[in-house]
């Protein structure tokens, strides 16, 4: 099993960042070992489809599913073709460890996709 | 590093066309200036005096010659680019396809064939880089052009699909269409998008001159400077048509602009509630009111632009 | 923060002189970024009067360039470019930046790697300030390319100064058109104020930007302005959108104070207050933030807005 989380920076400290498209870093781990890689993001200065790329990338990595903040309609559809789930709505400051943590807990819901077709991301309460 | 302005060697590719016929461009920077009752009058005007006119509607987000002229758009012809369409026996799921696509366009799931799930603009890289030939070429519309006769007055308009982003490609597919018949007129007139950009250059390509309508306010006067800049470095003679020319300000604010750039203005247009009503018919002016202020001047446009390309 | 796009279609039916009398009506205590898309021509610093603070110029064009030094003059590329690009000539191809898409098809043809794709100056980013309020600007350089993609970046830029202003807003003056700088200004927005007129090609226009509006589902509102040119045609725009439900915020007339005001660099609603734009304008403002409203209760009930856009 290996989960996908978007992050600012490196390990199981470093913290979420809610884009999953343009997300410097993915942070891959096996929650039963928690044994974890962290990867760059190609698409993450991409001029056009970062969600697609970003998704490629995630794909070629033989990932089960992905914990974000939000995930684009492109990239949505992408990631649902290659079978990996979906769980949106992380906070950014949360810590990657924590965001894994809350997913073996079985805390997470998936994505209902209705931010994927808004296509527009959620912004904090204002 | 900042690209080159034009170089003379572009600018002759650029404006190179296959036709002797003159063409006129209507532009200016400024949206909402009255580029399109210019263009229409001037065509109508130019129709009326006996000419075989073409007008080209190059607005092609926002059309609006056929509604100024209360004509039908006729004998539409999709504007087409060519998208990658999969052929899964040939397909080696190798992925060159995926890593051609500077535009992240194509999704390849593990062990399936690619998905085209982003936005293609038709540059057929991926059927290029494919090695075993399983990337065919579908067609997709991302747009059409409209021809309709009117007596001497031939209208060509370009329409972008909402949604899609190639309002220039559906600029060229127009000017193609005019090109295959352009010798059978005797003047095209040529109406731009407002602004500066791709789009823009394209419809001007080709023009013998740009008639750059602005209005005497202090942002017409800004994005004229943008427009009469465009014109400079496309080597398009430009002229200026002051259109409301008694709004505000005053013909007084339009001659240092002109001046600097040494640009005649062409023609000035007072506000007129005839010309007004005339654009809300859907009727030009110079057909419906010839007697009025504004039909003169247009008239009187039309019948120096006849001397200078059509005698 | 709210972010609010206004658009029109059709150009020059007032959507910058609204934009600055809509940050002028708004509660003064709400903060307020404003940011102008319309690149090819902004208009709102001048409307607004703002003074201007800093700016950079920005690389968002990329274009292929040939190394001539490398270049043989065999044509290959010319016969892959999907866009008339590159055209054949004697020594090295023409090459046409203003038509290159930069895809890379001739970078990928060329037996002697003579084509690369190259990063170009295209523009310039500027920060203006007015008042207490700051206007990120974007600004194309004439001749250049990849408008819609200076527009990402105002916008990224402004979502950025907007968050640093703890901004209850961010209004953004957009492009005339449904092209891509329009498309990218839709992005990620929560509503649209679409200006219109009551003129055939006004509505025509509206109708098509609608169209494009629909796939990202904004809360949308209509301002009629110079309402009473034609009040046949405002009638129809009016049952045109009660089919639609879409909210017609209001209607402003036809004003002389409108062309003074933008003439003297100040808003509307500050130097001819009792204007009967302004007035309207008021209105309007007061009906703005019943629709904002909206946006807020769905984001609380996490209600997933729909509105009557699509066809029936």
């Amino acid at each position: 099993m290996k989960i996908c989380i978007t992050a600012s920076g490196h390990g199981l400290d470093a913290r979420v960042d809610e884009r999953f498209g343009r997300a410097p870093f993915f942070v891959l781990v096996d929650p039963d070992t928690m044994q974890h890689e962290t990867i760059a993001n190609p698409a993450m200065d991409a001029g056009q489809g970062a969600g697609i790329a970003a998704a490629q990338s995630v794909a070629q990595k033989g990932v089960n599913a992905v914990l974000t903040g939000f995930v684009g309609p492109k990239a949505y559809a992408a990631l649902q073709a290659a079978g990996i789930a979906i769980y949106d709505g992380l906070s950014a400051g949360m810590e990657v460890k924590t965001a894994v943590k809350n997913y073996s807990d079985g805390l997470l819901r998936r994505s209902t996709g209705a931010q994927a077709r808004k296509g527009s991301p959620v912004r904090g309460r204002s | 590093m900042t690209a080159e302005v034009f170089t003379a060697r572009q600018l002759e590719a650029l404006h190179d066309h296959p036709y002797a016929t003159p063409v006129i461009a209507v532009t200016g920077g400024k949206g909402g200036v009255g580029k399109s009752t210019v263009a229409v009058n001037i065509a109508a005007a130019l129709a009326a005096r006996g000419h075989a006119v073409a007008l080209v509607d190059a607005d092609t987000e926002a059309p609006n010659n056929h509604i100024l002229l209360s004509l039908p758009l006729k004998d539409r012809i999709d504007v087409q680019v060519a998208m990658p369409l999969v052929e899964p026996s040939l397909c080696t799921h190798c992925g060159d396809c995926i890593a051609a696509c500077r535009r992240n366009a194509l999704f390849l799931p593990p062990d399936q064939t690619p998905i085209l799930m982003g936005e293609c603009n038709g540059c057929k890289a991926c059927i290029n880089a494919c090695p075993t030939g399983a990337l065919l070429t579908r067609w997709m519309s991302v747009g059409a052009t409209c021809r309709t006769e009117s007596g001497n007055l031939t209208l060509f308009s370009g329409a972008l699909l909402p949604g899609r982003e190639e309002s220039t490609i559906v600029v060229r597919a127009l000017k193609d269409r005019l090109a295959a018949e352009a010798d059978r007129f005797d003047i095209i007139v040529v109406d731009t998008a407002p602004g500066v950009h791709c789009t823009v250059i394209a419809a001007l390509a080709g023009a013998a001159c740009a008639y750059a309508v602005t209005e005497p306010t202090r942002v017409g006067m800004h994005d004229l400077g943008l427009i009469l800049d465009l014109c400079e470095m496309l080597a398009i003679p430009a002229r200026i048509i002051l259109n409301r020319s008694n709004l505000s300000g005053s013909q007084a604010t339009i001659a240092p602009e002109a001046a600097s750039k040494d640009v005649t203005v062409a023609a000035s247009i007072p506000h007129d509630s005839i010309l007004l009503q005339s654009y809300v018919k859907g009727l030009p002016v110079v057909n419906t009111n010839p007697d009025s202020p504004a039909a003169r001047i247009f008239t009187d446009l039309a019948a120096r632009i006849e001397r200078e390309w059509l005698k | 923060m709210k972010e609010v796009v206004i658009l029109s279609g059709k150009g020059g039916v007032g959507k910058s002189s609204i934009t600055a009398s809509l940050a002028e009506l708004l509660p003064a205590g709400l903060i307020i970024t404003l940011a102008d898309t319309d690149v090819d021509a902004p208009n709102l610093h001048i409307i607004t009067g703002a003074e201007p603070i800093k700016s950079a110029p920005v690389f968002a064009s990329e274009k292929a360039v040939i190394d001539e030094t490398r270049c043989i003059g065999c044509m290959d590329c010319t016969a892959v470019c999907s866009f008339g690009a590159l055209l054949p000539d004697e020594k090295i191809p023409v090459m046409l930046p203003l038509f290159c898409e930069a895809c890379g098809a001739c970078v990928a043809e060329c037996p002697e790697h003579a084509v690369s794709i190259k990063r170009m100056q295209n523009g310039y980013l500027h920060l203006f300030r007015n008042g207490v309020r700051n206007l990120v600007s974007g600004e194309l350089t004439v001749g250049q390319s990849s408008s819609g993609k200076i527009v990402d970046l105002v916008k990224n830029e402004a979502r950025n100064v907007a968050q640093d202003d703890r901004a209850d807003y961010l209004i953004i003056d957009g492009p005339p058109g449904i092209g891509c700088p329009v498309i990218s200004s839709l992005k990620g927005c929560d509503a649209v104020l679409a200006i219109t007129e009551p003129t055939a090609p006004a509505l025509s226009d509206l109708e098509r930007l609608l169209e494009v509006m629909a796939y990202f589902d904004p809360v949308i509102g209509v301002i009629i302005n110079k309402a009473d040119i034609n009040p046949d045609g405002a009638e129809t725009i009016r049952s045109r959108m009660a089919e639609r439900g879409i909210t017609v915020l209001g209607e402003i007339p036809y004003d002389i104070h409108v062309p003074l005001a933008i003439a003297q660099g100040i808003p509307l609603a500050r130097c001819y207050p009792e204007s009967r734009a302004a007035e309207a304008l008021r209105t309007i403002t007061q009906n703005i933030q019943r629709l904002f409203d909206t946006i807020q209760q769905e984001r609380n009930t996490g209600h997933e807005h729909t509105t009557c856009v699509r066809q029936q």
